[in-house]
């Protein structure tokens, strides 16, 4: 404190209710600026990968499943790809268009949350309520086909272990009508509403240069304009066969990317449509034939305890980049696994957007990049380092929404 | 012409000789109507000539850290593997992993950070620290990454002498 | 305070903190999705407040790992009497699948006195409900006992 005496401590945290890594933020504020970001990891911290040498490679995917509640398919499907890979096996067909069935539906269900978390933290909460009902929809559709509203329990290695039935085809037919009908309406709420623009724009940016130097991924990095999608650079399951699947861009709609918070909003609503899309595109080519190369949990551990190798297996879930990396070493389960989520990644972008933004912003720039549900924690205000005084998520929404009535005043009639 | 992924190993080839101990190309096809080849390449260096492995690697474009560094055991030595990709976020199915894998000998476990060219990596070489003890040179930020304080500073999760260290647990 | 004073409190509409000590964010959603117009869970006075201080009820998720074992302890005691915590998700009431890891400290009432379990991976929203009832339901049995007693 001694070269400044305008800038204080500001710490946020730690119990933030983010998936694999909730952060306790510590900022450094000039008045309402913020000039300086650090985090603190580790909180929700299961030691997962320590847990997952002592359990056999069946039992790994239910554990994996487990890293993230919202992304429980990307993980298990990168372990897969990942053991996959490091034996050669082959998935048949039809495993390939289920896999990524499943896998766009939780994309679609995870983007409709990620919306209503963003407007809830906007002060928009009409939208978050409307968001949130239009994604049961989904919900219902992923629990038809896997039996679980969360953690699916869908993946196995060499296939999946449930088949989407001819019963299902309706009902999944039904369900994009519904979202295609409601994709025009949702749209004009996010991307033409003016007061979701003040808010949104030039706020949390995150330029090319950064988002390339900080190894960004996903949507995060699309809105940055760096077109980085797994789904396309190295595709796995049905996405090779999708010949139009291009990287979700704000350029799509006409706008050159920014790399703020509304070219974050615009690239997960432009992938929403995508979803539906590759779902319907999966549906009508779906191929015929087994779901599974080997059925039988034991047999399969056998064959793999075989395996001397590693592997890596890379997928992008609603957020970016998974990836895994596995040795397997002759073993019941694998030597080692490691885990890469991509909110990782996206983290240490956090710091970049942050600086310059005002702490009215603070939550709509951590929700941002995604990583999970909002900020419904205590937070604490320490001035100067001695006690001083006390502030929740409460008041910091509150916060935001003044900012929302402040600027809905100055631009008038919307 | 040649393909990327052969260019890659030639100037890698010429570049580090004998230095580059191991290079292997694997390809497993995807796709089930337009199958496409997915190549990766794997290299091994020792931990000396890693920083400039890395180095060279990001002429040909950004390096991007993939997951965090896995390890392997030998009684001399831990391999650490990094998951490199590069030639990301081009479209078109251009994206190459690089996978380097490198040997760090078990009587001075110490490596370089490569911070300085992929600024990304810093929470992926902070989580090395603190999960296998090797040490990272020159690395910006030194804390623990994950690792609750109670955890006693000599065990490193990861390493195999662990293996099975929380047994015992449940109620 | 004496109990009955103590009850008649509790007796209206609870509202609830919900507290993440290492989940996974599936049950966190399931109680996020609880709250959103399907399944609604405000027509029984049943709220989600953002600070404890506000909160009758303590909804608990995850494990409850060492990093966080202090905060959740903090959050407790924050939280006014009278009050009841429900545990949301099998790993809070077992630790689940994260058994033998070094990180845990949990199950969570190992370090906080717990009302109600509701178990699931992650539990249905339904389920979540019926879980805030359970508790209600014990006030009312202590309402009862108390009654008898005096």
């Amino acid at each position: 404190m001694s070269k400044s005496t305008s800038t204080f401590p500001l710490s946020i945290g730690p119990t933030h209710p983010a998936f694999k890594e909730p952060v306790k933020f510590s900022f450094e504020v000039d008045g309402e600026k913020i000039v300086r970001t650090d985090m603190d990891f580790g909180y929700t911290h299961r030691g997962i990968e320590h847990v997952a040498r002592e359990r056999n490679f069946i039992q790994v995917i239910y554990l994996l499943e487990r890293i993230c509640g919202i992304c429980s398919v990307s993980h298990p499907m990168a372990y897969c790809l990942a053991v996959e890979n490091a034996a050669g096996i082959e998935v048949p067909p039809r495993a390939k268009y289920v896999r990524t069935i499943i896998g766009e539906l939780e994309r679609l269900h995870s983007h409709l949350l990620w919306t209503g978390v963003a407007a809830h933290e906007i002060g928009f909460d009409t939208l978050f309520l409307h968001t949130w009902d239009i994604r049961e929809k989904v919900m219902d559709c992923l629990e038809l086909l896997t039996g679980n509203r969360v953690n699916y329990a869908m993946l196995t290695i060499g296939g999946v272990r449930r088949d989407i039935a001819p019963e299902h085809y309706g009902i999944l037919e039904e369900t994009l009508d519904y979202y295609r009908e409601l994709y025009n309406r949702t749209r004009e709420i996010l991307l033409e509403d003016l007061t979701v623009q003040m808010r949104c724009r030039d706020i949390g940016v995150l330029t090319y240069e950064d988002a390339v130097a900080l190894c960004a991924v996903g949507p995060t990095a699309r809105a940055s304009g760096l077109p980085k999608d797994v789904r396309i650079d190295y595709p796995c399951n049905a996405y090779p066969d999708i010949e139009w699947l291009r990287p979700a861009s704000p350029r799509d709609i006409g706008k050159e990317p920014r790399g703020d918070v509304f070219d974050r909003m615009i690239v997960r609503v432009l992938e929403m449509k995508q979803s539906v899309e590759i779902v319907g595109f999966c549906l009508d080519n779906m191929p015929d034939g087994e779901i599974v190369v080997e059925s039988k949990a034991i047999k399969l551990i056998n064959q793999l305890k075989k395996v001397k190798g590693d592997g890596l297996g890379r997928y992008e879930a609603p957020r970016g980049e998974v990836a895994h990396f596995d040795i397997l070493d002759e073993r019941e389960g694998p030597a080692q696994i490691k885990v890469k989520a991509p909110t990782y990644s996206n983290a240490a972008a956090w710091a970049v957007m942050f600086n310059g933004a005002e702490i009215a912003d603070i939550p709509i720039i951590a929700a941002s990049i995604d990583p999970c549900i909002a900020c419904a924690d205590r937070m604490t205000v320490i001035k100067n380092g001695c006690g001083g005084l006390s502030f929740t998520a409460e008041e910091l929404h509150r916060l935001s929404v003044e900012k929302q009535k402040r600027i809905k005043a100055t631009c008038g009639n919307s | 012409m040649l393909p990327l992924h052969d260019i890659l190993v030639e100037q890698f080839k010429s570049e580090f000789g004998e230095d580059l101990l191991h290079c292997e190309i694997r390809n497993r096809p995807e796709g089930v109507k337009r199958p496409r080849d997915q190549r990766s390449l794997w290299l091994t260096f020792h931990r000396r000539h890693f920083h400039m492995a890395v180095t060279f690697l990001s002429r040909f474009g950004a390096p991007h850290i993939s997951c965090p560094m896995a390890s392997r055991e030998y009684e001399d030595r831990i391999d650490l593997i990094y998951p490199f990709t590069i030639y990301g976020g081009t479209g078109n199915y251009m994206e190459l992993p690089v996978i380097i894998t490198a040997q760090v000998p078990r009587d001075d476990l110490r490596i370089r950070t490569v911070t300085d060219i992929v600024p990304g990596i810093l929470f992926m070489e902070r989580e090395t620290r603190e999960m296998l003890g090797i040490d990272i040179e020159d690395i910006p930020d030194e804390r623990r990454l994950f690792t609750p304080g109670n955890l006693p500073p000599e065990m490193k999760p990861m390493l195999e002498t662990y293996r099975g260290a929380g047994r015992g647990g449940g109620r | 305070m004496n109990t009955a004073k103590m009850l008649k409190k509790m007796s209206r509409s609870l509202w609830a903190f919900h507290i993440n000590a290492g989940s996974c964010n599936a049950c966190d959603i399931e109680i996020l999705a609880t709250l959103t117009p399907r399944y609604d869970a405000e027509r029984f006075g049943i709220k989600l407040v953002g600070t404890p201080r506000h909160a009758d009820i303590l909804l608990v998720t995850g494990t409850l790992t060492e990093k966080i074992r202090e905060n959740v302890l903090r959050v407790y005691h924050q939280v006014p009497d009278p009050k009841l915590v429900v545990v949301v998700g099998g790993c809070g009431s077992t630790k689940g699948v994260f058994q033998e890891s070094y990180a845990m400290a949990g199950p969570v009432d190992t370090c906080i006195p717990v009302d109600v379990y509701i178990p699931g991976c992650p539990p249905r929203p339904e389920a979540i409900i019926y879980g805030v009832v359970k508790a209600w339901l014990k006030i009312e049995s202590l309402e009862k006992d108390n009654a008898a007693a005096s």
